[in-house]
């Protein structure tokens, strides 16, 4: 009890700074969540089209242009592409991204296809996803106007007829996914950056605790004195356990307040418990930390070092599907990256069977085999550190 | 009356130099073991190798008739350790700070709040129960220190150097309080460069220099081993070379030394010196502002086995 009561005077004397650290920490990881896009909605996209037509008689000339226009944002050009002038005309629009694509079609088209000549159709492109997506427009609709004409079809009219009626035919798609993924997604999100922020903050707050804790000579008593050394360095641990089990209460109260149902949801309740381990296990980095650094002044820069750095390693703030094999490679060798990789499981998860959570609570238990990791080496240095 | 610490042939050594040099001494039970010697003489790492705070390269200790590791958590529940720096958190106050180091040996509540009340008033800091350290003085933080040190009545009490820095008032505070230890009962062992304080309340002294003991015995012992029965001090602002050496010349002198405005007259036995000298004062009309008589001290001793002063 005096080893605990001190640890809770400690932290009431320096109350300020610590309500200000966490508050901030826990405060931004709210609203990194909230700033964070992250769309995962398709929506339809229209590429700026231009046309030279040099057919306007032709009725599949005419079909081509009216089927463009309906799909894409369609500018028609009178222009002569042979022409100097009017060839830098249309080089400046694709240049200044006025359009995406430009289709010539050339004189007697319609004619000349209906023959069976092997007709081209001249373009020009951008090169982008808007380019590639107005090019499978023209090929589509040409692939199937040669599918009819390739059928017998020898009238233009009974050909623009039979690609108008089928050119266009959809299925209809359902998602059958019962899953609120924006929701999910940022929940995902606030409880990734919370690998920054627990930790950033258990650090500051532990290695304050315990740089007092750790003073020479104050260190030098404890060691003389008949308190089992284990058992004032558990007494310790669960203190500083104690206080990160508020701070991730905070966490989770805000995530409640953000989030509302989702918290409360098993998704969310996986979430809390793989946070709640995280936590733990950031708890006895920290503890580590503070049992190696006695000097208060050192402490920002490991802040920084440690909790920046492996949360930019490990897909926090990037997702980790982003990041490079080697940063990968490295990632591996830190509990935030199987943290935020369950994370990543936990939000994709449909349904909530043994297959599903398995690979999560693999996650977890690296984390807690890590956390393991650090009390024994806290053990070992604090034990080496005890008789120089 | 039983030896409570055994140290023989102590060896330590920091890289290239020997801290420790083939050290061995006991403490009796019931004494004020002094531990006199300049500043890096060794005392400190001798404390603290006995504490096992340091791990030594050769020779053994026994405390309490048992060797002293780090586990020893039955001999370290007897010992008490006052450190040369204060010791304390700021973060509690006076009384927190006591009953916290008190609570690492006791786990009674009721036993633990009478212990702590009892160190207070042994150190005389009721009136500041509820300061914090950074608003004592220097003499009541020292005080505070010794209170952390001692409040669970240890039977065995390290005391490095509690007093440097301390006002006169503070330091004679601390040595009534650490005379009134050893009369309830405990053992100390003190280590200071201040022989003053030695001479006031050590009952056997050791006098060690580059980690090796060069004598030790009752202060009475020490001081036969200087080789002079009396000093005779005269206070002037000039002193003449010819006179120094006239009363060299005198019977039973064993030196005359002027140095800053003090001339220091030794004598191998004392019968009517101080007589003497103010006489051959008056007689060649020589000037001074103090004349007076002392006995040697334990820097004489020291002066007369190594060649320095204690505080060289």
């Amino acid at each position: 009890m005096t080893v605990f009561k001190t640890f809770l005077r400690i932290l009431n004397k320096n109350k300020m700074i610590i309500m200000l650290y966490t508050g901030i920490l826990l405060g931004f990881g709210a609203l990194n969540s909230r700033t964070t896009s992250q769309d995962m909605n398709f929506s339809d996209t229209k590429p700026a089209l231009a046309i030279i037509n040099d057919d306007k008689d032709g009725e599949l000339a005419k079909d081509l242009v009216r089927y463009l226009d309906e799909h894409g944002e369609l500018t028609e050009y009178d222009l002569d592409l042979s022409d100097s002038d009017d060839s830098k005309v249309v080089d400046d629009a694709l240049f200044y991204r006025q359009i995406h694509y430009l289709v010539y079609i050339p004189k007697d088209f319609t004619a000349r296809f209906m023959a069976g000549d092997d007709v081209k159709l001249t373009t020009k492109s951008t090169g982008d996803f808007k380019a590639e997506l107005s090019k499978m427009l023209v090929e589509r609709y040409m692939k199937t106007a040669n599918t009819y004409k390739n059928l017998d079809v020898t009238d233009a009219g009974e050909l623009v007829e039979k690609i108008d009626k089928n050119i266009d035919i959809t299925a209809d798609a359902t998602i059958t996914s019962k899953l609120d993924t924006e929701a999910l997604e940022l929940a995902g999100v606030y409880f990734n950056f919370e690998s920054y922020s627990i930790l950033a903050c258990l650090i500051y707050v532990i290695c304050i605790v315990m740089s007092v804790f750790n003073t020479k000579k104050i260190k030098d008593r404890t060691n003389i004195s008949s308190m089992d050394f284990k058992k004032h360095n558990t007494i310790l641990l669960l203190c500083n356990c104690m206080y990160s089990v508020v701070a991730w209460a905070f966490y989770f109260a805000f995530g409640y307040v953000l989030f509302g149902k989702t918290i409360i949801s098993t998704h969310g309740m996986l979430f809390a418990f793989n946070s709640f381990l995280f936590t733990i296990c950031a708890a006895t980095i920290a503890f580590f930390i503070g049992s190696i650094v006695s000097n208060k002044d050192a402490i920002g820069g490991i802040v920084n070092v440690v909790s920046l750095g492996s949360s930019f390693l490990c897909g926090a703030f990037v997702p980790a599907t982003w990041l490079p094999d080697g940063v990968l490679a490295i990632a591996h060798a830190l509990p935030t990256y199987y943290y935020i990789n369950a994370n990543d499981r936990i939000k994709q998860m449909e349904t909530f069977d043994m297959t599903s959570l398995k690979p999560v609570f693999i996650d977890m238990g690296i984390v807690m085999a890590f956390a393991l990791a650090f009390v024994i080496m806290t053990n070992v240095v604090s034990a080496k550190k005890r008789r120089a | 009356m039983s030896n409570v610490i055994e140290v023989k042939n102590l060896t330590k050594s920091y890289k290239e130099i020997k801290a420790l040099n083939d050290l061995s001494f006991e403490v009796t039970e019931g004494e004020i073991l002094g531990l006199l010697g300049p500043n890096g003489s060794g005392k400190s790492t001798t404390i603290n190798c006995i504490l096992s705070l340091l791990k030594y390269d050769e020779g053994s200790i026994t405390v309490f008739g048992k060797d002293m590791k780090p586990d020893s958590y039955d001999i370290k529940a007897k010992l008490g350790v006052v450190f040369q720096d204060v010791a304390v958190f700021d973060e509690l106050t006076v009384y927190e700070n006591i009953d916290y180091f008190c609570g690492l040996y006791i786990k009674d509540k009721a036993t633990r709040k009478k212990y702590v009340e009892e160190a207070i008033d042994l150190v005389s800091l009721s009136e500041f129960k509820k300061f914090y350290p950074k608003k004592l003085s220097g003499g009541l933080l020292r005080r505070l220190n010794i209170a952390c040190g001692i409040a669970h009545k240890p039977k065995l009490i390290f005391l490095d150097e509690p007093t440097v820095a301390v006002d006169p008032q503070s330091r004679n505070s601390i040595l009534e309080g650490i005379m009134k230890l050893r009369d309830m009962g405990a053992t100390i062992v003190y280590t200071t460069h201040y022989m003053e304080e030695v001479e006031m309340i050590c009952d056997r002294v050791i006098i060690i220099d580059k980690g090796h003991v060069l004598a030790s015995g009752t202060t009475d012992e020490l001081k036969r081993l200087a080789k002079i029965d009396e000093k005779i001090i005269v206070e002037a602002n000039s002193f003449d070379s010819k006179y120094i050496e006239e009363i060299k010349s005198f019977k039973a002198v064993h030196s005359a030394d002027y140095k800053e405005r003090v001339l220091t007259v030794s004598y191998k036995e004392g019968a009517d010196n101080l007589v003497k000298i103010i006489e051959y004062l008056k007689k060649n009309h020589i000037k001074y502002s103090r004349v007076y008589s002392e006995r040697p001290t334990l820097n004489d001793v020291f002066l007369e086995l190594t060649g320095k002063e204690l505080r060289d």
